[in-house]
């Protein structure tokens, strides 16, 4: 393994995350608020990390980089990215200790929206935006964002279908650097759109930007405590919902939709289909539940709250209107589950993702017929096509990683002392990227009363989410570090 | 009529025998040794060894710029020698080509052949698949081709419980004044003969009679009235283009039914597993006494056996009958064993070589005014549609004044382009100049016939 390429990429890494603080800084330095000073210090610091790993790699190829190296990168880059992030938090004395810093950072940048900041009325806007900007740029993925500006010709698929969610990676168009291109564009319009109609209901610019930025990602930050229902708006309740949605179906989907210039590619997407089909039968069944349970006393209140609190669950976003924490057990435990489940792949959700559920769901039905006709060979079909033996079986095989991880991350809460409802949730909104859970960990609660020790299994949750467990795990295992480490 | 075929695999083979009987001069070409080495021996053709899309080879043959040949026909399994074999013969003036489709979606539509400036693109598995599945759908059938989209021919044997038998056919006709249909062809025991109004049908008869298809269940009601039953399972051994294509018509053509196809080759099974969604693939040995019990073959209505082997597929359908299958037919490609057919308790067997060749053979045969509707190797007859020509003498001629030889008969005649423009004509009736006459005749006896219509044959 060449640690130079390593090296080399993670300097465009750094540079691309660095580069980003200007956002922030120009809000800053037109609103004179207080967050200049540790904005400009980050920057200056990522500048200089930047050049540091550009030293170590001067002179390697980026044309050279294997599944090795690439793996190393992919790892290191949202590690060192998640860094960068949580510098302001760190340099401005805005969290209450490095480590809060840096899980304020991983959580921004995996989307995850846990929060672990103390009084955020008392932070400056400027450092809020920046929060909510790395959401926004994790959403769609800080590689696939490197990608999209720097070649890095065979590598790149490597580095895209480890960063981008899903079981499959399939090229949308012939050069890798054109699908992460046209990938961003959509991210882009979308956000876009998203701003244009929060403005259009009279939210002020920074609200928009905010809002728009935590939905399209699905990350969940807010600038305030109580989310979404901050607004106390219906209009912008429902926008949010909208983009909720639109940011945790596949983005494959928007690329058929464009080049047919037809709804239809919607309507025959499978995993689409799924995604769709489960939201509304989830929400239905929530929101009758919310209405049995006597928590809102119209039909038409509960249809609402229940939507709403399903679509930020199943794109992975944790957005909440109300206090979704004392809800009663029924309505609790598909949030439990959806959080489990996630969005589609190719989006900015987490999860174990629609895609693979629909295989393993498809593939377990199908068991049923083989045991009637154990000669019988039957495909696992997905809309017109087959899916291959290989990605069945990696499907299950993700299937039962993610459970894995999971159960290490409600031992590891237990150990530590939390109860179950806390211990349960924590972990599969840690993993799922969602944020908010139960208990402890509840949507107006905070991380920050957990355990050092807990906050950095957390951590590795995240990333374990955002990555796709495999790719962050892979170093663990001993076979990866066979080959001689050279610079 | 000089023609160049390229291929002499069995679609090949048989369309150059068939042609050189017709008299027309055939040059062969083939790259295999032992294939064109077969054809040099047991035809009289002309045999080119090569490569039938290179165009040095096509010129050895032939094909160049003011040479004879007038069509050019691609039998080869491949289709993009078959497509450039006809480009290069149409750039050389060939005037007409014929090309085999293997890829279904050449046929789909005629838009391919258009575009490919190919006079006829034909799918012969297409064909094949065709007969087996309308012997399926007409339980009764021993044979069946299709004449056009409306009307073809059926063959029933008469059953003893059939009220058909002891009567004249001119009672029978009586009975059924709605059906428009002709008994062509009897055969009983070892003879066969054209039926006359006052002969009398017989228990184990076997009959030939031109029908329309929207009729057909009401017909085969009357000669087979207990085997008449609804297709709800088939059971299709071998999942070769034959097996694949009838699975896809049946699939298409009858609602709700319940196809399983058994091919031992794993990837096969896969590839047609996630091409055709709807029909359970198995992948075992079809003779597998307990993979067949186990998929119901005590009480599926239709059995297919269209493997690689003519042997296998005969001792199959013989299996399937005895375990129960209620319909079984085997797909050879052996002429010689259509004989077995008396011998062996199948219902039908499908000769895929004959069938094959049969819609090539007709298409060139088309040129002619007369047109081949099918080839019934098995009796030595063919049907033909002939359009009668202005100036013809047979025109207000009375039909039992026509000097028409014994072993033809005009079926049906189709006057204007309407439905009930259609008759069956009696010996006092008689035809018009563009009158539409479907005839059945011997083989040997079609040029006779064309000649006393005033039909000009090629």
């Amino acid at each position: 393994m060449k640690i130079g390429i390593v090296a080399r990429f993670l300097a465009a890494v750094t540079l691309a995350s660095s580069l980003c603080l200007m956002l922030p800084i120009a809000w800053s330095a037109g609103s004179g608020d207080a967050g200049l000073a540790p904005l400009a210090l980050s920057l200056a610091s990522g500048l200089i990390t930047s050049l540091l790993f550009a030293a170590v790699g001067r002179g390697s190829l980026m044309s050279e980089m294997r599944t090795r190296e690439a793996v190393c990168a992919v790892i290191l880059a949202w590690m060192t990215a998640s860094a960068i992030g949580a510098l302001p938090y760190w340099f401005g004395n805005y969290a209450n200790s490095p480590l809060d810093a840096y899980f304020e950072g991983v959580s921004g940048f995996t989307t995850t929206g846990a929060t672990v900041l103390p009084r955020l009325y008392a932070i400056p806007r400027s450092i809020l935006l920046w929060r909510s900007f790395t959401q926004w740029m994790g959403g769609m993925g800080i590689i696939v964002l490197t990608l999209a500006v720097m070649p890095v010709s065979s590598a790149g698929m490597k580095l895209y279908a480890s960063e981008i969610p899903g079981p499959v990676h399939e090229k949308l168009t012939p050069r890798i650097q054109q699908t992460a291109v046209f990938l961003w564009k959509v991210y882009i319009a979308l956000t876009a759109m998203q701003l244009f109609f929060l403005k259009l209901g009279g939210l002020d610019f920074f609200d928009s930007l905010t809002l728009a930025f935590s939905t399209i990602a699905t990350g969940g930050f807010s600038p305030y405590r109580d989310s979404v229902g901050h607004f106390g708006s219906e209009y912008v309740k429902w926008v949010t919902a909208v983009f909720l949605f639109l940011g945790g179906a596949n983005f494959t989907v928007y690329h058929a939709v464009i080049v047919r210039r037809s709804l239809r590619p919607l309507g025959e997407h499978p995993e689409f289909r799924f995604y769709f089909s489960l939201f509304a039968a989830i929400g239905l069944l929530m929101s009758l539940t919310l209405y049995a349970g006597g928590v809102f006393a119209s039909l038409g209140e509960a249809l609402s709250q229940g939507y709403f609190q399903t679509v930020s669950m199943i794109s992975t976003c944790g957005f909440f209107v109300v206090d979704y924490g004392s809800w009663p057990a029924s309505a609790r435990c598909l949030i439990l589950l959806l959080m489990l489940v996630g969005g589609c792949a190719v989006s900015s959700a987490g999860g174990i993702t629609c895609i693979r559920l629909l295989v393993i769901i498809k593939h377990t039905r199908e068991e049923f017929l083989r045991l009637l006709h154990p000669r019988a060979v039957i495909p696992t079909r997905l809309g017109n096509s087959v899916a291959e033996p290989w990605v069945v079986s990696g499907c299950f095989a993700f299937f039962s990683a993610y459970l894995g991880i999971f159960a290490l991350g409600v031992i590891g809460a237990s150990l530590f002392g939390q109860d179950m409802i806390t211990a349960l949730s924590g972990a599969a909104a840690t993993l799922g990227n969602v944020g908010p859970g139960f208990g402890m960990v509840g949507p107006v609660d905070s991380y920050a009363v957990q355990p050092a020790g807990l906050k950095i299994i957390y951590i590795f949750l995240m990333l374990c989410g955002r990555l796709e467990i495999f790719t962050l795990l892979l170093p663990l295992y001993p076979r990866f570090w066979s080959e001689k480490v050279s610079l | 009529m000089r023609i160049v075929i390229i291929g002499a695999g069995e679609v090949g083979f048989a369309v150059a025998r068939n042609l050189s009987q017709d008299g027309h001069d055939i040059v062969l070409v083939e790259e295999d040794p032992e294939r064109a080495a077969k054809a040099e021996n047991e035809l009289d053709v002309l045999v080119v060894r090569g490569n039938g899309a290179r165009p040095g080879v096509l010129q050895k043959a032939g094909v160049e710029p003011g040479g004879s040949t007038e069509m050019l026909i691609a039998c080869s399994s491949k289709d993009e020698v078959n497509i450039l074999a006809c480009w290069i013969a149409r750039k050389m003036g060939v005037k007409s080509v014929i090309s085999r489709a293997v890829g279904l979606e050449f046929t789909d539509t005629g838009a391919w052949s258009q575009d490919l400036g190919i006079d006829m693109m034909v799918s012969p598995e297409r064909s094949v698949a065709r007969e087996v599945e309308a012997l399926l759908e007409t339980q009764g059938a021993v044979h069946s081709s299709e004449i056009d989209a409306v009307a073809g021919i059926y063959a029933f044997k008469v059953a003893e419980d059939s009220h058909a038998c002891g009567i004249t056919l001119a009672q029978l006709r009586r009975m059924h004044p709605k059906l428009v249909t002709i008994i062509v062809y009897v055969q009983r025991d070892d003879h066969g003969f054209i039926p006359k109004a006052q002969d009398v049908l017989s228990p184990g008869d076997l009959i030939y009679s031109f029908c329309y298809l929207d009729q057909i269940h009401e017909i085969a009601e009357i000669f087979q009235p207990r085997r008449n039953i609804k297709l709800k399972r088939v059971i299709i051994v071998g999942a070769g283009k034959v097996g694949f294509q009838t699975a896809e018509i049946l699939q298409k053509r009858v609602r709700g039914i319940d196809i399983r196809l058994i091919d031992h080759d794993h990837d096969k099974c896969r590839r047609i597993a996630s091409e055709l969604p709807k029909i359970m693939v198995l992948w075992g040995d079809g003779a597998d006494e307990d993979l067949l019990i186990q998929e119901g073959i005590g009480t599926t209505e239709g059995f297919v056996s269209a493997t690689e082997s003519d042997e296998v597929n005969l001792m199959l359908a013989v299996l399937a009958k005895t375990l129960g299958a209620h319909k079984s037919i085997a797909v050879i490609r052996r002429k010689s064993y259509m004989k077995l057919a008396k011998h062996l308790p199948i219902d039908s067997i499908v000769n895929r070589n004959e069938a094959l060749s049969s819609v090539i053979i007709s298409a060139v045969r088309r040129q002619k005014q007369a047109n081949t509707l099918a080839i019934l190797d098995q009796i030595g007859a063919e049907t033909l549609r002939v359009n009668i020509p202005e100036g013809s003498p047979a025109i207000g001629v009375e039909l039992k004044d026509l000097p028409l030889p014994a072993d033809s008969i005009i079926g049906l005649v189709r006057r204007g382009k309407k439905r009930n423009g259609i008759f069956i004509p009696t010996g006092t009736s008689s035809l018009l100049a563009n009158d539409n006459a479907i005839i059945f005749a011997a083989t040997d006896a079609v040029d006779e016939v064309l000649e006393v219509l005033g039909v000009p044959s090629a």
